[in-house]
């Protein structure tokens, strides 16, 4: 307009909307951190003060590794959370008297490898704490074997060797509800965050309360494992789905975001295969746990699955019935002796 | 989740902001200039029959429909003709004509001529009265009414609904309308009921708004209406006054991809848009003038009746005028309006809100792959695939996702933890597909 006055106010001009959810990748990671804290708790509580310290440096070397993946990829760092829950969570998943320079390998190929080579925050293809550890296992097998029993106090360095509940040579003295409420609680060996179910599945709660994770994932996943080992006989059901990661995979680990399916159904395929894959490995593998190896090979499936499992949009008609739906125009258009279809040509052609 | 529930759709909950639902319609100054741009309804452009120096009154109408998609224009003040101009579309960002006209302050009127028997009027007469009262679509699409009103013959409109969700956050205009204008509005309806013969109505209106259900309520109750209307009462959910969302909320029916709702015999019509058909065959105005709620950071948030054309600045003043600190004016509202460039920028026949606000733009980060796009989208689409996709140029997949069935309803960018601009990247690749298809 050639009348503006030259004083105007300048205005931003933007695509709508102009209004935001409070929600931020951010806000959501923080949310994970806060929930996290419960399995630390409960490792520090059963394994001893040296769990803190894995946490720690785990989750320094990520953010360090993070910073210099980025200064070389020449990007800007920014600490959006995700980072310090890639650190915890790849701790977690570690035995407890892990040696910490294995802790500072593991955490940078979690980031350096994993995350940032694929392209950083949202493009990795797998899980980065899980691929770590998996990486870890291959290359230090000895140190990702050795367990120890839960330490009579915080401040113990103790390392009783103890199997696992799913390792050979487990066995429980006590009555099976005895056992059930150890397992609950997670006083029995294993990684630093997965022996307690009960600490998970509240941070878990947490997590669905706050709209950060949906119910889906861990439902199907530990359902499909609850309902597999009820079937295949001389296994127990309750004890598989307490034993073991299977918790923490579940809540934490198959809802990451970036390597899981994003429509509804492809979540529920998503989790039984897990599900399944953690039987499968369990029982007839020749690892005790699957629970790593099952997310980590269904995160190879989520680009298949998030390519040909799309949401039904509105108004969609399925090709048959597009078909069948002009054949009839064409039937009504060449007076076919119908007489419904008869009287409405005639309509038709009358108004014409 | 389709499987239990076909009337369920998606959608976001916003804070509804609707600070103006209490303030009455207030009537704003007669505006000095008008700007009326020739193309302020979907279709084509109106031709000026005017001229520099013309001197015209209000309700003359200054340009003609462009075509059979497009309505007649009135001048919304009494003056003369001071210039004809360029300017860019508030809407489209299209450049077209618009006559500007210097107001004379005396405020002269031409009516239509008003039809004597009302009753008795026919088809024909009722559609080339809301054509000549240049009506159009007022719930922001600005469809040509009398369009709208003529549908194919093989297309049988069985059920009108009337959509007076107001889903957008801080609008009031149509609840406003609601509660003064009831009456106007139901004789509208009876009006587009007779013109369509067809004798089944929803009015649908969001249940934020429990004084305006109780009046239509009323109102249809105590008409002696051998017709069939329902006032319905929806959930507050945004988009529920996307065409296609209500019919869905109201019906259960899935307008087909590419279609329109009358090919599942539905008309959906705003309720300003039936107080406008009402002015025109029971008053003989046209169309000059409507309801635009002022909100934000503005002194004294307002409902007014402001005529087309006034430059948004003038309203703003009536209402106190705005914060030191806004930044942001946006025509519509904060989930599909569009931002002006300037506050002296005309009202049009959709401008149903003014809000001022300030910028809070965040910067875009990496998309999560969150799935919150896919969950919030009202239509069923992967809102973030054609984020991928424009980012790498590859346009012709975009169709493998039905771009065509966005509505932008901004439902994916409002949840967007990333604070990836998602309506903005379907915009270009809408209109880079098209581009396309026209070469």
């Amino acid at each position: 307009m050639a009348e503006e006055t030259v004083d105007q106010k300048r205005l931003v001009v933007s695509t709508s909307p102009h209004m935001h959810d409070k929600k931020n990748t951010e806000k959501i990671m923080y949310i994970v951190c806060l929930a996290l804290l419960l399995p630390i708790i409960g490792g520090v509580y059963f394994f001893g003060i040296y769990t803190i310290l894995v946490v720690l440096v785990s989750v320094i070397t990520a953010i360090i590794t993070e910073f210099l993946a980025k200064r070389l990829r020449k990007r800007e760092f920014m600490m959006d959370g995700s980072t310090i829950v890639t650190g915890i969570l790849f701790a977690l998943v570690l035995p407890p008297r892990i040696p910490l320079w294995a802790v500072i390998i593991g955490a940078a190929f979690c980031i350096a490898i994993v995350k940032e080579a694929f392209g950083g925050l949202g493009y990795n293809i797998f899980n980065p704490a899980l691929a770590g550890r998996a990486f870890i296992t291959v290359s230090f097998a000895s140190l990702m074997t050795s367990w120890i029993a839960p330490v009579t106090s915080i401040m113990s360095l103790d390392s009783i060797t103890s199997a696992t509940p799913l390792g050979e040579g487990f066995s429980y003295a006590g009555s099976t509800s005895d056992m059930y409420i150890e397992l609950l609680f997670g006083n029995v060996g294993g990684c630093i965050g997965e022996t307690s179910a009960l600490l998970i599945l509240l941070g878990g709660l947490l997590l669905i309360g706050t709209g950060v994770i949906k119910w889906r994932i861990p439902t199907i996943y530990i359902g499909t494992v609850f309902l597999l080992t009820w079937i295949i006989p001389g296994q127990d059901p309750v004890f598989h789905i307490l034993a073991g990661g299977l918790f923490l995979g579940a809540f934490f680990m198959a809802t990451d975001y970036v390597t899981c399916p994003m429509t509804a159904k492809g979540q529920y395929i998503f989790a039984f295969g897990a599900g399944l894959l953690v039987v499968l490995i369990r029982i007839y593998g020749s690892m005790p746990e699957g629970v790593a190896f099952s997310i980590l090979l269904m995160n190879a499936f989520t680009p298949l699955i998030d390519r040909h499992i799309k949401p039904k949009p509105y108004g969609f008609i399925p090709p048959e019935k597009k078909s069948k739906f002009l054949l009839k125009k064409i039937t009504k258009t060449a007076d076919v002796t119908d007489n419904s279809d008869q009287s409405d040509t005639n309509k038709k052609e009358g108004k014409k | 989740m389709s499987l239990f529930n076909n009337k369920q759709s998606h959608g976001v909950h916003p804070p509804g902001n609707k600070i103006t639902a209490n303030k009455k319609i207030e009537r704003a100054p007669l505006p000095k200039k008008v700007i009326l741009p020739l193309s302020q309804h979907i279709g084509a452009p109106s031709k000026a029959i005017v001229k520099k120096g013309d001197e015209v009154k209000v309700g003359q109408k200054i340009a003609e429909a462009g075509g059979f998609v497009s309505a007649p224009i009135h001048s919304t003040v009494s003056g003369k003709v001071s210039k004809i101009i360029e300017m860019i579309s508030s809407v489209t960002s299209n450049v077209g004509n618009a006559i500007v006209i210097d107001a004379d302050g005396k405020d002269d009127w031409v009516k239509l001529n008003k039809p004597s028997k009302i009753d008795k009027l026919s088809k024909k007469e009722i559609l080339d009265q809301i054509k000549d009262a240049g009506i159009v679509g007022l719930g922001g699409a600005t469809f040509p009414t009398h369009v709208k009103l003529q549908p194919p013959p093989d297309k049988k409109i069985d059920t009108i609904i009337i959509n007076g969700c107001e889903c957008e956050p801080y609008i009031t205009s149509d609840h406003r309308l609601m509660l003064e204008y009831g009456e106007g509005i139901l004789k509208g309806l009876e009006i587009m009921m007779n013109v369509l013969s067809c004798n089944k109505a929803y009015i649908g209106i969001e249940s934020n708004k429990p004084d305006a259900i109780e009046n239509m309520k009323k109102i249809v109750s105590e008409s002696n209406n051998s017709n069939e209307i329902i006032v319905e009462s929806l959930p507050a959910q945004y988009p529920m006054g996307a065409e296609k969302t209500l019919l869905k909320k109201i019906l259960g029916l899935e307008v087909p991809i590419g279609g329109l709702p009358m090919d599942v015999g539905v008309v959906v019509q705003n309720v300003g848009t039936l107080k406008a058909i009402y002015d025109a065959i029971y008053e003989g105005i046209p169309l000059i003038e409507r309801v635009v709620t002022v909100s934000g950071a503005v002194k004294e948030p307002k409902n007014v009746i402001s005529r087309f054309g006034t430059p948004a600045s003038e309203i703003i003043d009536y209402c106190g005028g705005s914060a030191s600190n806004a930044d942001v004016m946006i025509f519509g509202g904060p989930m599909m309006g569009i931002a002006q460039t300037s506050f002296e920028t005309p009202t049009t026949k959709g401008t149903n809100s003014i809000l001022i606000k300030k910028n809070t733009k965040e910067i875009e980060n990496n998309c999560i792959r969150c799935g919150t796009c896919v969950e919030n989208c009202p239509m069923n689409l992967m809102p973030l695939m054609y984020v991928a996709y424009v980012k790498k140029s590859m346009y012709d997949d975009l169709k493998d996702y039905w771009i065509d069935n966005c509505v932008e309803c901004g439902s994916c960018a409002y949840g967007c933890p990333a604070n990836i601009p998602l309506v903005q990247y379907i915009k270009v690749g809408k209109a880079e597909l098209k581009k396309r298809g026209d070469n």
